[in-house]
């Protein structure tokens, strides 16, 4: 990708800032927003300030975490159908947010949170002692499916929460606060602040073991690194916002079609390609109904699938 | 019956309902013995009936309300009106009642609601006991249907016309009296927070919001939907919340958590909590919900 | 010490499989050492250590004189480097991007030593298997070890390009001055290019010495099972076709 495309992309996403912004039941021209904010008594100020001002803000930061996320666990599992919730984050989280709205938690952000974080410490224990990604990531799938059939399990037995626990599970802005914002801004600086310094050693996780060994990497070591980092940020999220799927699979192929597979120049991309999937998600799954929203975990889905796929075909994509 | 206390069960009803909106009354020939046609198609000969097993608390309501409570010997858990069904023994859920119980109460009729699954109807009918599901459509006047075909069923069909005659009078002087006040802006939210839903212009809480001389702000929604912004912009001056809804939150704690969450604290709304149950139910007490409801959108 | 290598008493190998038992021996550098010996004898294994991917049961590895279990890894491959036997590069990096890998300055340099200036900005996975072991070996050079490890470097390649990578190898031990170690299975290639031969069999070595001392019709007989004559020609011990 030419240098100059950056700036498109940056320019895109600006665009998107500003529609989230004019963009909700109501349409509005950037000049009435401006026009409202102005006066304080207007019910469109206090919509856009504390609707979707917060909400925007959510999901650029959140698709930046997803996309990264997914970027990490790719290189560390050395797998390309690797997304952030393969290692439990969002089956130990719904799990534990069904079983928080059973007890009845009035918000179901700290049950995720400790859901998906004991689920991921769990398959990590699970998988310590040897160097196979294979190993963690069966794993994973095994936890996967049991706190699936458990979550199945609580929503039968307690079905008066079902579609409120549904709904969490598909992921939404529509309660976006900044206080969340602002946890998952800390948890994301501080889980991805160290990564620009180890973008070799993730280019390096792709190579076999005895080149990544004989290259001075230790695997081991790092690999439980840099799975507890992105853990950390993912789970946040996924806590205040629910299961948002596809962003953190799609964006790291996307950055890579763009500007190829090593880290140093792919992991920025994979934050803003992130960021612009989720806003353009969260702004369509506003409007795509004509009364109400839709979880944005569909549309994510259903945007960035066709999308993947067009880009798949046409680009000398190289994947294994 | 229909339990009002989730908005996908409404919808789930509703299309139950659609098909089965024309319900043929009980025919009557004068050679065969008069029978009744459920709202699954089943065909009941109708013959007196001493012990009754009610697997929904609005029949629960019903026949208690048509003076059949002494014919009562099984119920849901759910059922919790009138309070003395308490002493009579519960056979499980609504979804999954226990046919083993209900067949070792040795009921002659089991009136169900649409909730109850086929399996359930194929177990009692495998064992010899009757079942039938009264099913109206989800309308105010779809509920003088469902009392007067469980009286009917249970033999007190002159008690049934006598209670839609004074519910229809409890209703007129309802009207009569909320005549002359200013029409209230209302939204009856039932979900909020993570996810937002109020009564939209296609449920059964519009008319009955409508009834209660209200104007239904989220008349223009469908499917239960009806957003933040939506209800920000709409504006309006009562907001009644769905109180009682099983999920063990006690009225002050339901307020405190609109209170505590954005943007509904901002809200001007008067907001008002209204009895699930009494609202929620299609039967007796319907009339009774609409006088609570015109009363809390009142003020008085 | 002039000893690059040594390794003393020697007990493992995989999980479940010992390999080497009481192995020891020691190598001074610079030069081209081939490592040789049938299937399953332990050559592959024996580099493993070398890089520390396995660790011993028991006994001593020294790497320059000091424990191969006191360094860092990173220091490791400041000393060791490996052009591994099956280096599969599954996405498209850059031919400049895999050496790069290596993580030091010295990308341009080792680039030009292997003829790959040209093609630094080709994807790996286009690249033919003599140009991807060319690619892999500059990822080695470029770590700028004194101690560099081929495990079976030319296995794949046609005839051209395994003599372009043995005088590539023999000139890094001649004029680089290092010490390499060759995994070989051609005992041709290493009569004709070892400075040193190291015989291995089940674990065991069996000799070690110029290519001349080790390779003798006798030991190389009782070790492969396969009857040798000398061909007098090219003075090279052959298989009895």
């Amino acid at each position: 990708m030419k240098k100059g495309h950056t700036w498109l992309w940056l320019l895109l996403l600006a665009l998107l800032f500003v529609l989230s912004l004019t963009t909700g039941s109501s349409r509005s021209t950037p000049a009435e927003i401006i026009r409202a904010l102005r006066s304080p008594d207007d019910p469109l100020r206090y919509i856009v300030l504390e609707l979707r001002l917060p909400r925007t803000l959510s999901a650029l930061l959140c698709g930046a975490v997803l996309g990264i996320s997914g970027a990490v666990f790719q290189a560390v599992l050395k797998n390309p159908m690797a997304d952030p919730y393969v290692l439990g984050i969002s089956s130990g989280g719904s799990l534990g947010a069904a079983i928080g709205a059973c007890l009845g938690a009035v918000s179901l952000t700290v049950p995720a949170l400790a859901g998906g974080l004991f689920a991921s410490l769990l398959i990590l224990l699970l998988s310590l002692r040897h160097q196979s990604q294979t190993r963690l990531i069966l794993s994973g799938v095994a936890i996967n499916y049991l706190c699936s059939s458990l979550l199945t399990l609580v929503m039968l037995l307690a079905h008066e929460q079902y579609q409120r626990i549904m709904f969490w599970t598909l992921g939404s802005f529509s309660a976006a606060s900044y206080r969340q914002t602002l946890a998952v801004l800390v948890l994301f600086l501080a889980s991805f602040l160290p990564l620009p310094f180890f973008t070799n050693q993730l280019d390096m996780m792709l190579l076999d073991t005895s080149s990544a060994l004989s290259l001075g990497l230790d695997i081991k070591r790092f690999r439980v690194v840099f799975i507890l980092l992105p853990t950390l940020s993912v789970s946040v999220c996924v806590a205040s916002y629910g299961v948002i799927g596809f962003v953190g699979l799609l964006a790291p192929h996307i950055a890579r079609i763009l500007v190829g597979p090593k880290h140093q120049k792919m992991l920025p991309f994979c934050g803003l390609f992130g960021a612009l999937l989720l806003l353009a998600s969260d702004i369509l799954c506003r409007v795509i109904l004509p009364s109400g929203e839709m979880p944005v975990g569909v549309i994510t889905a259903l945007l960035g699938t066709p999308l993947f796929l067009l880009m798949l075909h046409r680009g000398r994509y190289q994947y294994g | 019956m229909k339990r009002y206390h989730s908005p996908f069960t409404i919808i789930l009803v509703f299309l139950f309902c659609i098909p089965l909106a024309a319900q043929p009354k009980a025919e009557r020939q004068p050679q065969a013995p008069a029978t009744y046609t459920d709202s699954r198609g089943t065909v009941y000969p109708l013959s007196a009936v001493h012990r009754l097993v009610s697997l929904g608390p609005t029949v629960t309501e019903t026949i208690c309300a048509l003076g059949g409570e002494d014919m009562l010997v099984g119920r849901t858990d759910y059922c919790n009106y009138p309070a003395s069904v308490a002493d009579i023994p519960s056979i499980g859920g609504i979804l999954n009642p226990s046919v083993e119980k209900i067949i070792r109460l040795k009921p002659d009729l089991v009136i169900a609601s649409s909730m109850v699954s086929d399996d359930v109807y194929r177990a009692l009918d495998k064992a010899g006991v009757k079942a039938i599901s009264i099913n109206k459509e989800s309308s105010f006047e779809g509920t003088f249907g469902f009392i007067r075909d469980v009286g009917l069923v249970i033999g007190k069909k002159q008690e049934a016309e006598n209670l839609a005659a004074s519910m229809h009078a409890q209703l007129a002087a309802i009207q009569e009296r909320y005549k002359n006040k200013p029409n209230r802006r209302v939204c009856f939210v039932v979900a909020f927070g993570t996810y937002d839903a109020s009564a939209t212009g296609d449920t059964y809480l519009d008319e009955m919001i409508t009834l209660a001389g209200g104007i239904n702000v989220a008349k223009d929604g469908r499917n239960w939907m009806f957003s933040k912004e939506q209800l920000l912009l709409a504006n309006p001056d009562v907001i009644i919340l769905m109180g009682r809804m099983n999920d063990g939150k006690s009225d002050a704690q339901l307020l405190a958590e609109w209170n505590d969450t954005k943007p509904y604290c901002d809200m001007k709304a008067e907001v008002k909590i209204i009895d699930g149950d009494l609202i929620g139910r299609q039967g007796p007490r319907t009339v009774q919900g609409i006088g609570e409801l015109a009363r809390l959108i009142h003020g008085e | 010490m002039d000893e690059t290598i040594r390794i003393e008493r020697l007990f493992g190998g995989y999980p479940g499989r010992t390999i080497f038992r009481d192995f020891s021996l020691s190598i001074a550098g610079p030069g081209l050492f081939t490592l040789i010996g049938p299937n399953g004898s332990g050559k592959s294994t024996f580099l493993k250590f070398l890089y520390r991917e396995l660790k011993p049961e028991s006994g001593k590895i020294l790497l320059l004189g000091k424990d191969i279990e006191k360094y860092h890894r990173e220091q490791i491959a400041r000393i060791v480097s490996l052009v591994p036997q099956w280096g599969r590069i599954e996405y498209d990096f850059t031919v400049r991007d895999a050496v790069a890998m290596a993580g030091t300055g010295h990308v341009e340099e080792s680039l030009a030593i292997c003829n790959l200036s040209g093609k630094a900005e080709c994807s790996v996975m286009s690249l033919s298997g003599g140009e991807f072991q060319r690619t892999l070996i500059a990822r080695a050079l470029a770590q700028d070890t004194p101690i560099l490890l081929f495990d079976e470097p030319v296995n794949n390649l046609d005839i051209a390009y395994q003599i372009s990578t043995l005088h590539l190898v023999k000139s890094l031990a001649t004029e680089q001055g290092k010490l390499v170690i060759l995994v070989l299975h051609d005992l041709m290639m290493a009569q004709k290019y070892s400075d040193e031969v190291l015989l291995l069999d089940e674990g065991r070595l069996i000799a070690q010495g110029t290519a001349k001392e080790v390779i003798t019709k006798e030991r190389i007989e009782a070790v492969y099972h396969t009857p040798m004559r000398w061909d007098e020609t090219n003075h090279l011990l052959t298989p009895v076709w």
